[in-house]
């Protein structure tokens, strides 16, 4: 029973973690501020084949990769003559339970069943809760999972509820909790008390199960198109889903191939704030995460997260929650493909720039997800506007979060915004502003922020500045 | 079998030390959780998860269910269904 929070100091939650992950994140650690990120990631001895095969043992993976050609006829409407890339979707909602995150939860799950566990754990509101149930189900695991999930006048999001109902179809207990950051608190303490797995996102495991998406994209794309990727989208949120991906392309062979991240813009609204809670659409696929787990990726769950996107991202969008919308909606009556509304966040973004690549170009959006109610655009639409939100028709760039959504009332009128990764490299190393750093902490950054040494040393110098005036 | 959703504060407003917004912070931190009634005390009830955890609380809902649906009606999405419709095929109608 949780009657207090306890609270546990860093040691004591190292020791947690390696009694619930398996993995010892001390051993990986640096003099100064690094650590070994490569031999985190290997340490669970897993290659990208085993992977693969313990995924496809859950009957998890292996999507079809569909040729979206209604969608890309529809962004050519609006390009100039020879422009308007392909685009191709990985539906990963024909995954069980829905979502790719049926992958990162078969590695998870594999792993508490090999080291003996009796139950797993994982904080999580997303689909990652119910594809760590659904595996855990066909193992035989007891699963608590722990979601955000209301406010103080007890509402709830109706896609918290949905992902709560679809947990507890596959047996697992849910513990919803109001909103804050004590959420980390409860996972800790009920870790402590049942012994179970933490099942984290954050974990090698947690992200290695995403490398076969990466591969999978590349030999899919490979085999119908004769080429890799010119560009991969990825929805971007704690990092997990681009950090796998990248490396699985890479992996692969495609190594040219752009992986761009996209987020929608919540830019304005506070995450930790009960008031505006609420006032959002989306749950995930967000600034409120994208961006903090960008550049701060070891705010997770975990004392070193396995999800680093800044070493992989090589540009980085943001659009709006009405133009989500619109392209959900555009995908259902185009391509008879109801899904998402979040997983179409990366879509939505490639959308507008399928209109700027040559025809030839090759686009993969590399998720989708499954829809229902509480999930679906029209409950999320209802549920914004009963909670005080204006819709309106006019340009996706006029959406305010927490004020309106704007639906674009026309394809031209959606539009998305580019966002400068060297402000978010340079707010990455704010952290480390007037400190000493040694020669191996400047190459450590250097691979953190997937830049060289001489730019590392110039926007530490241009970060301490900015500190002195 | 009674089953039940029980409520109960983890957390006061003033215990709560995390960095918080203010209206977070003047919030207590509360807990839901479902299971079987197997004890009712004079002032709590006690349950048994799904999991087998003893849990201990305020009834919250009794018999719980799931009310999350569709939403209202959003005309607004019959606008934008019509324009993705007529900008794809219908240019010249």
């Amino acid at each position: 029973m949780i009657n207090t929070l306890k609270q546990f100091d860093a040691n004591q939650i190292n020791e947690l973690m390696i009694q619930s992950t398996g993995v010892d994140y001390h051993r990986f650690e640096y003099e100064g501020i690094g650590f070994d990120y490569e031999a985190l990631m290997s340490s669970s001895g897993y290659t990208l084949e085993d992977v693969s095969k313990i995924q496809s043992g859950f009957n998890v993976g292996s999507t079809p990769l569909i040729e979206l050609k209604n969608i890309t006829e529809y962004a050519r409407k609006f390009s100039r003559k020879d422009f308007g890339a392909r685009i191709f979707l990985k539906d990963e909602a024909q995954n069980l339970s829905g979502s790719f995150k049926a992958r990162r939860a078969a590695m998870s799950i594999h792993e508490a069943k090999r080291r003996g566990f009796k139950g797993v754990i994982a904080a999580t509101s997303g689909n990652y809760g119910a594809a760590v149930a659904a595996m855990a189900a066909r193992e035989g695991l007891r699963c608590i999972i722990i979601q955000e999930a209301f406010d103080s006048n007890m509402m709830a999001q109706p896609e918290i509820l949905e992902k709560a109902r679809a947990c507890e179809a596959y047996g697992a207990e849910v513990i919803q909790v109001s909103v804050g950051p004590e959420l980390f608190q409860v996972l800790l303490n009920l870790i402590d008390i049942t012994g179970y797995f933490n099942a984290t996102l954050y974990s090698p495991y947690g992200i290695m199960g995403i490398e076969t998406i990466g591969s999978e994209i590349a030999h899919q794309t490979k085999e119908i198109a004769g080429k890799y990727p010119d560009i991969v989208l990825v929805t971007h949120a704690g990092g997990g889903n681009l950090t796998g991906t990248a490396r699985g392309l890479k992996k692969s062979g495609a190594t040219h191939t752009q992986v761009i991240g996209a987020s929608v813009n919540l830019t304005g609204l506070h995450m930790a704030s009960d008031k505006d809670f609420n006032l959002k659409s989306f749950t995930t696929g967000h600034t409120g995460f994208g961006i903090p787990f960008a550049t701060n990726p070891d705010r997770s769950d975990v004392p070193r997260s396995a999800a680093r996107p800044l070493r992989y991202m090589d540009d980085y969008f943001l659009t709006s929650q009405g133009s989500v919308f619109f392209i959900t909606e555009a995908l259902a009556v185009l391509e008879g493909l109801e899904r998402g509304p979040a997983g179409n966040t990366a879509l939505t973004v490639a959308f507008k720039l399928a209109q700027e690549r040559p025809k030839d170009d090759i686009i993969v959006v590399q998720e989708s997800e499954y829809t229902g109610a509480g999930k679906h655009h029209q409950s999320q639409l209802s549920f914004a506007r009963n909670n005080g939100i204006e819709l309106l028709l006019s340009s996706s760039l006029e959406e305010i979060p927490g004020k309106n959504i704007v639906l674009p009332s026309s394809a031209a009128h959606l539009d998305v915004i580019r966002k400068d990764l060297k402000e978010l490299r340079s707010s990455y190393l704010k952290k480390f502003k007037n400190m000493t750093l040694s020669k191996q902490d400047i190459t450590y950054l250097a691979n953190e922020l997937n830049t060289t040494i001489e730019e590392i040393s110039k926007m530490l110098r241009e970060v301490n500045d900015e500190i002195k005036t | 079998m009674t089953y039940v959703q029980i409520i109960k504060t983890l957390l006061k407003a003033d215990h709560r030390t995390a960095k918080l917004p203010n209206d977070t912070k003047a919030c207590d931190f509360k807990m839901l959780v479902k299971g079987e009634v197997i004890a009712i005390n004079q002032d709590s009830t006690t349950i048994s998860t799904q999991t087998g955890r003893i849990e201990n609380g305020k009834i919250y809902v009794e018999n719980p269910t799931y009310h999350h649906n569709f939403g209202e009606f959003v005309p607004e999405l019959i606008d934008i269904r019509n324009i993705i419709l007529s900008e794809m095929w219908r240019q010249d109608d």
